[in-house]
């Protein structure tokens, strides 16, 4: 084992850690998810392909133990953190206000399903390409363009519902 | 052209078209302005996910993450019950040795070895005379036994796994016949205290046993008893608090033993006194 694989693994880990609490929208399960990731990587080290990209192959691992563990019905769906996180605090209401709306889309982030916010995490938020994201997922990329943009359509559809709603409730609070 | 589809224009978004393909939606967009209030929605709320998730890379990495990643082998993130462990104080919990759950205490720096029960005890039985016990006042001592007090009160005696031997129902009278013939448990029912169960442990490498005691007076609170042998003289019982505990610990004919609570040392001491007087009784 090179060192630079584990610093290359150190470094990477607030990506995969993003990345994990994006699949399974809980704290712990990420953290779990993470460490079960660099587990695997690391009796697998020989696999990774020097010049390739180590974060999509990192992202495959990862994937591919979340869905073995949802296939498993080894996932307990835990609470998610970001209900409580904002109570109690001092900051400052627009600070507030904007800790709840990536509260909501968090909460719309997990309820599409598994391998759309697969797409959806690693297209938009880490940057991958549709062909690495189909490495990743080891689909085709026609799979991915129709899943990111499933993903896509229903995480908009649920923020600008959110929306309508709090804009109704405001209107409602304002009469 | 005709208005192009999700996938396409995400696709566009996402610069992800060739050039022929990029220049239609680009040309659709100019003349379509519900089209154009669609990409900017679909643009929007991509930035809102991006936001959410950034949030996360400003946390700092729990160093159990940093110890996989170099490639630690000793902590494991399905060991909940360690985790569990770790919360409350104690160092690390593990499972093993059959059926039974122990504990190991890593941070401790004394040498121990627990026995329960007076004259003799089951474990001496079965394992070699262990090294003498080291003073009962060593702080990482004390620190752990608090622990796992903590645990068992915080946790409660009934979480599945936690004790044992249980103190009462079929179970805890199957268990219980796994203990020696000589055990001798201190009867505190004059305190007030109840036995509720026992529980064995591993103390750096060594079998120990907790017993523990719940009163429902909250003044006097719940407690734990250790006991372990020693090479060392007797010495009368002393006392020391540390954080919410008070402790009390004291050398007797060849046995090291401990009581930790948050109650009072006085009552403690009292305790210890009858302690001492039941196993003088039995031997």
């Amino acid at each position: 084992m090179s060192q630079s694989f584990n610093d290359q693994l150190i470094a990477l880990l607030p990506r995969l850690r993003r990345f994990a609490r994006g699949m399974t929208g809980a704290a712990a399960a990420a953290d779990d998810l993470v460490q079960a990731a660099c587990e695997r990587a690391l009796s697998r080290s020989h696999q990774f392909q020097e010049g390739t990209r180590f974060d999509s192959w990192m992202f495959r691992i990862m994937q591919t133990i979340w869905i073995d563990q949802i296939r498993a019905r080894d996932v307990r769906k835990e609470e998610h953190e970001d209900a409580a996180e904002f109570l109690g605090t001092d900051a400052p209401a627009r600070q507030i206000e904007a800790r709840i709306r990536l509260g909501e889309v968090r909460a719309a982030l997990n309820t599409i399903p598994a391998e759309q916010r697969a797409a959806l995490l690693l297209v938009t938020v880490e940057g991958l390409s549709y062909k690495e994201a189909a490495q990743v997922a080891q689909v085709p990329v026609g799979t991915i363009m129709s899943r990111l943009a499933r993903a896509r359509v229903a995480l908009e559809e649920r923020l600008g519902a959110g929306s309508d709603r709090r804009r109704s409730l405001d209107n409602a609070a304002a009469k | 052209m005709q208005q192009p589809s999700d996938e396409t224009l995400i696709a566009y978004l996402d610069g992800e078209l060739d050039a022929a393909a990029r220049g239609e939606v680009s040309a659709a967009l100019e003349n379509d302005p519900q089209l154009r209030d669609r990409a900017s929605a679909l643009t929007d709320s991509a930035a809102l996910l991006r936001a959410a998730m950034d949030e996360t890379l400003r946390e700092d990495v729990p160093q159990r993450l940093i110890d996989a990643a170099r490639g630690l082998p000793e902590r494991s993130v399905i060991d909940l019950v360690a985790e569990r462990a770790r919360r409350m104080g104690v160092a690390r919990l593990q499972q093993n040795w059959g059926t039974r759950r122990f504990w190991t205490g890593a941070a401790v720096a004394a040498s121990l070895c627990l026995m329960v029960g007076a004259g003799g005890g089951y474990f001496a039985a079965q394992q070699p005379v262990p090294a003498p016990v080291q003073q009962a006042s060593n702080p990482s001592y004390f620190d752990n036994i608090a622990g796992y007090h903590r645990l068992l009160i915080n946790a409660g005696i009934n979480e599945q796994g936690l004790v044992d031997v249980p103190a009462n129902g079929d179970e805890g009278r199957k268990n219980i016949q796994k203990l020696p013939a000589n055990f001798h448990l201190p009867n505190l029912k004059n305190w007030g205290l109840t036995f509720d169960g026992a529980r064995y442990l591993i103390v750096e490498g060594q079998p120990a046993t907790q017993l523990f005691y719940v009163s429902q007076d909250k003044k006097l609170g719940s407690i734990t008893m250790v006991v372990g042998s020693t090479a060392k003289a007797d010495t009368p019982v002393l006392s020391e608090r540390r954080d919410d505990m008070n402790f009390v610990y004291w050398r007797h004919a060849g046995h090291a033993y401990a009581l930790v609570g948050a109650a009072d040392v006085n009552a403690l001491r009292s305790i210890a006194k009858d302690i001492v007087a039941q196993i003088n009784a039995a031997t």
